[in-house]
């Protein structure tokens, strides 16, 4: 039948997947086995074992193995992790009535060579190796360990997301970071992870993109010294509970690599000196977003101005309208800005003010503050924004100030 | 300059130049044959189908030449048609997958992509025997395989 030719050639089926969702995808590989290798890629991109109900399999390990050379992002979520205990028990239990094995292998890296001979794997007992019969069922530091060594084949994995790890990290730590020294470069994103857990002293030059937030019990100490292990970021969103100085940043910090980073995001009470310390080291900043209330003052301003040709997304929380001089600035000054979001301008100012030179804005989040008396001030904005040719002219914000009217009230 | 195209069913339509380049098919056959009046073959598409690329073609005259790269990230991928094209893709089943096969042969990415999008959203939500009905589609797996396949990878389904 002429209608399901198109559906035959493996071209179209995979310009098709492409627009398919990851659950559509997983239905459509079980179609038939010319869409099962057109739409498998679209299944096995993202990894996760968190769960959308309690009811849901897991990724089986098998099959992560059978997979991995498609993987290319992985998320492991400790709500879930005593689950991926079970699905190893489950393994395990079954392989256990074909052998009884006992002695414990001489722990190596990798720990599991099994494992590179991948593929091949699946939950046969009979094909399981030695290492695996030999484990004790309720192990979970060898468990934790298989996990994060299955991690280390993915010959594709880019990002790596780890949520809440308590149990996972904490039980094998060492084959957690065996699984981030990577051949290519990885982002690896933490979340609530205890210090315990990623105490080392390596190193990991291929995590480029690093992503630390709301970390258990760690120290001034510990998050810098632990900022210190990767020498070639690029990007640092960089979240903490404490209230870094520039003495901590000194003291305990002098060996992170600033100077590579070119995206730099902080989540914390962020002081004006750190900011300019930190600016201060960055030799080439792309992006900035601080989320904490900044005002920034003068001194942090005329560091973070010396970025001003590169940057290209600036992002600052809560600013005020006092520093509705510094944003006019901005938008004067950097030529590559795509996005910006911070605070006010006075309309009123802008009549004095340069030609903005970013032509490539995309997007604006700026109010634009016209006092009740002059509602046709709200032109001054209205006619620079119709000559940026990326931005929508909708985006503009014009806000009547009355304190524009009365300073005195402000 | 306008343009002569001949069907498999030797019919003939003159469409202008700009019109029959938004298929890279074409525009490489003109660039290489150099200005011509000889009618272009199109042995691989029917007048009816040819008759609906034109008719595309034609209203994405003056859109910019897509230059999207292969590998784009298939979450940032939009789903959306439209609304004229939506209405364009309003055809049957054999000649949707007809005008897939014509834009894939003639190298109109657009069309294959729009094309696409409409076979994606036929299948959202779709069972896999749901999906071989509505496709005539035979299941080449033994029930071995099938149940092996849907074990590794049920936990993606419904995300």
């Amino acid at each position: 039948m002429v209608s399901t030719y198109a559906l035959k050639l493996p071209e179209i089926l995979i310009r098709i997947a492409l627009h398919v969702s990851q659950p559509d995808s997983a239905r459509c590989s079980r179609v038939c086995k010319a869409w099962h290798n057109a739409f498998i890629p679209g299944v096995w991109k993202q990894v996760s074992n968190q769960r959308c109900s309690t009811v849901s399999p897991h990724p089986p390990i098998a099959a992560i193995i059978r997979y991995s050379d498609l993987i290319v992002e992985f998320e492991v979520d400790s709500k879930d992790t005593a689950d991926y205990g079970v699905v190893f028990s489950e393994i395990f239990r079954s392989s256990r009535a074909h052998s009884n094995a006992t002695s414990p292998q001489e722990q190596s890296w990798p720990a599991f060579p099994w494992l590179a001979h991948h593929g091949g794997i699946n939950n046969d007992p009979a094909e399981l190796p030695p290492q695996i019969l030999s484990l004790e069922e309720n192990d979970w530091h060898q468990h934790y360990m298989i996990i994060w060594d299955v991690l280390s084949t993915l010959p594709h994995l880019k990002e790596l997301r780890v949520r809440q790890p308590k149990p996972l990290i904490d039980l094998a730590p060492d084959a957690f970071w065996r699984a981030c020294q990577r051949p290519e470069r990885l982002k690896l994103i933490l979340t609530r992870v205890s210090f315990k857990s990623l105490h080392s002293d390596t190193t990991f030059p291929r995590v480029l993109e690093l992503e630390v937030d709301s970390m258990y019990g760690w120290s001034m100490l510990n998050e810098l010294t632990f900022l210190c292990r990767f020498p070639h970021l690029k990007s640092l969103h960089w979240g903490s509970n404490l209230f870094p100085t520039v003495d901590d940043l000194m003291n305990y910090g002098q060996h992170i690599q600033w100077s590579s980073i070119e995206v730099l995001s902080l989540r914390f009470h962020l002081l004006n000196s750190v900011l300019a310390w930190i600016l201060g080291k960055v030799t080439k900043l792309i992006e900035l977003f601080t989320h904490t209330a900044i005002q920034l003052d003068m001194e942090a301003f005329s560091i973070l101005r010396l970025h001003f040709p590169t940057l290209e997304r600036l992002h600052l929380a809560h600013t005020h309208q006092v520093q509705s001089a510094m944003v006019r600035e901005i938008l004067c000054s950097c030529p590559l800005l795509r996005q910006i979001s911070a605070g006010s301008i006075v309309a009123s100012e802008l009549e004095q003010d340069e030609p903005w030179v970013c032509r490539s804005l995309e997007e604006m989040d700026i109010i634009f503050l016209v006092p009740p008396s002059k509602p046709e001030l709200a032109e001054l904005p209205r006619r620079r924004v119709v000559l940026l040719s990326k931005l929508n002219p909708y985006s503009l914000r014009i806000v009547v100030a009355r304190k524009l009217d009365d300073p005195v009230e402000s | 300059m306008p343009v002569v195209l001949t069907s498999s069913d030797s019919e003939t339509f003159t469409v202008d130049k700009e019109v029959a380049e938004r298929s890279i098919l074409i525009k490489n056959m003109i660039e290489d044959v150099g200005e011509s009046d000889s009618p272009i073959p199109l042995p691989n598409v029917s007048s009816a189908v040819l008759k609906k690329v034109i008719e595309f073609c034609d209203h994405h005259r003056n859109d910019p030449i897509q230059v999207q790269d292969e590998t784009d990230d298939p979450r940032k991928r939009s789903n959306d048609i439209e609304e004229w094209d939506m209405k364009f893709m309003q055809v049957d089943q054999e000649m949707l997958f007809e005008i897939i096969l014509a834009a894939n042969y003639l190298d109109i990415k657009t069309l294959l992509d729009v094309g696409c999008t409409t076979v994606a959203n036929l299948i959202k939500g779709k069972t896999p025997e749901e999906i071989r009905k509505l496709f005539n589609i035979v299941n080449d797996f033994t029930p071995e395989e099938e149940a092996q396949i849907k074990k590794e990878n049920e936990w993606a389904e419904d995300r």
